[in-house]
């Protein structure tokens, strides 16, 4: 492992589809050049989908109590699966 | 993390940070903005293992430069106390976890003014899959003033709390290697400016 990453994986559980994860995407989305904010780090997960994120503040924070939060261990359990890898 | 720059020629890593004073960034993109984004010709540089080094690591200009072996990089910790230290039987044990492997423990030496030379000496005797060395390319601008003093100071407009000392440029001591680096709880922690638990995060 060169970087720290967490692994993702949508279920398919709860008649749940197809998952946005706003917050762990976009930061600078105004103006000037791109930044390294702006790749790699906004997702989407269809049911059945594998990912890999690079384990950032926001990564952490979501798993924490955000939307990753929500679908892994709050209102909708199960929906996806969390792993640091 | 350590980023070496096995060119003849300076590299400017562009998205680790653009360094523009007064851009409003975290504490942490700061530290790296007071550090350095030049890793100097077949030199290297040790920068805080912020978002912004993770995803430069995994998909920006860093990755770039692996991938065409300009740069090559190391997983590094670095310590933010300069000695020379006071250490006695209180505060004289450093441990460290490479990977998954034992936890490695080194006594320091005591006295009332250990410097730095004497610890890296100290654990490199028996360190197993990393080097130790002190820091010379961490804080290395000519503006980084560090905060000497935390308590409440009386100013002409009202109160304030820290007091900037002189310019820290080195010093201080970097842990560094090919494998994941973790803090252990060692007393001298505190000491030297670690923190138990603590790991490298990319390299």
């Amino acid at each position: 492992m060169a970087v720290q990453k967490v692994q993702v994986t949508h279920n398919g559980t709860n008649s749940v589809g197809q998952l946005y994860l706003a917050d762990v995407g976009r930061r600078n989305s105004l103006g000037g050049g791109v930044s390294i904010y702006e790749y790699g780090q906004d997702q989407y997960l269809n049911p059945g989908d594998t990912i890999e994120l690079v384990a950032t503040s926001q990564v952490l924070l979501s798993i924490d109590r955000g939307i990753l939060y929500t679908f892994s261990s709050g209102n909708y359990a199960g929906t996806l699966s969390i792993s640091f890898v | 993390m350590r980023i070496t720059n096995t060119t003849s020629k300076d590299i400017t890593i562009h998205d680790i940070d653009r360094g523009n004073a007064g851009e409003q960034k975290g504490i942490h993109e700061f530290w790296n903005a007071k550090a350095d984004s030049v890793v100097p010709a077949n030199g290297y540089i040790d920068v805080l293992d912020s978002d912004r080094v993770m995803l430069s690591t995994e998909l920006g200009h860093i990755k770039k430069g692996k991938d065409t072996t300009l740069l090559t990089t190391k997983y590094s910790i670095t310590g933010r106390e300069v000695g020379p230290f006071i250490l006695d039987g209180t505060n004289n044990i450093f441990k460290v976890q490479i990977g998954t492997s034992a936890v490695q423990s080194f006594t320091l030496p005591t006295g009332t003014s250990v410097t730095m030379a004497d610890i890296v000496s100290t654990i490199t005797i028996s360190a197993t899959g990393f080097e130790v060395e002190e820091s010379d390319r961490f804080f290395r601008t000519s503006f980084m003033e560090n905060i000497t003093d935390y308590s409440e100071i009386d100013g002409d407009l009202g109160k304030g709390y820290g007091q900037r000392g002189a310019s820290v440029l080195s010093g201080f001591l970097v842990c560094f290697g090919d494998d994941i680096i973790t803090i252990g709880d060692g007393n001298a922690n505190a000491t030297l400016g670690f923190t138990e638990g603590d790991f490298t995060k990319c390299k």
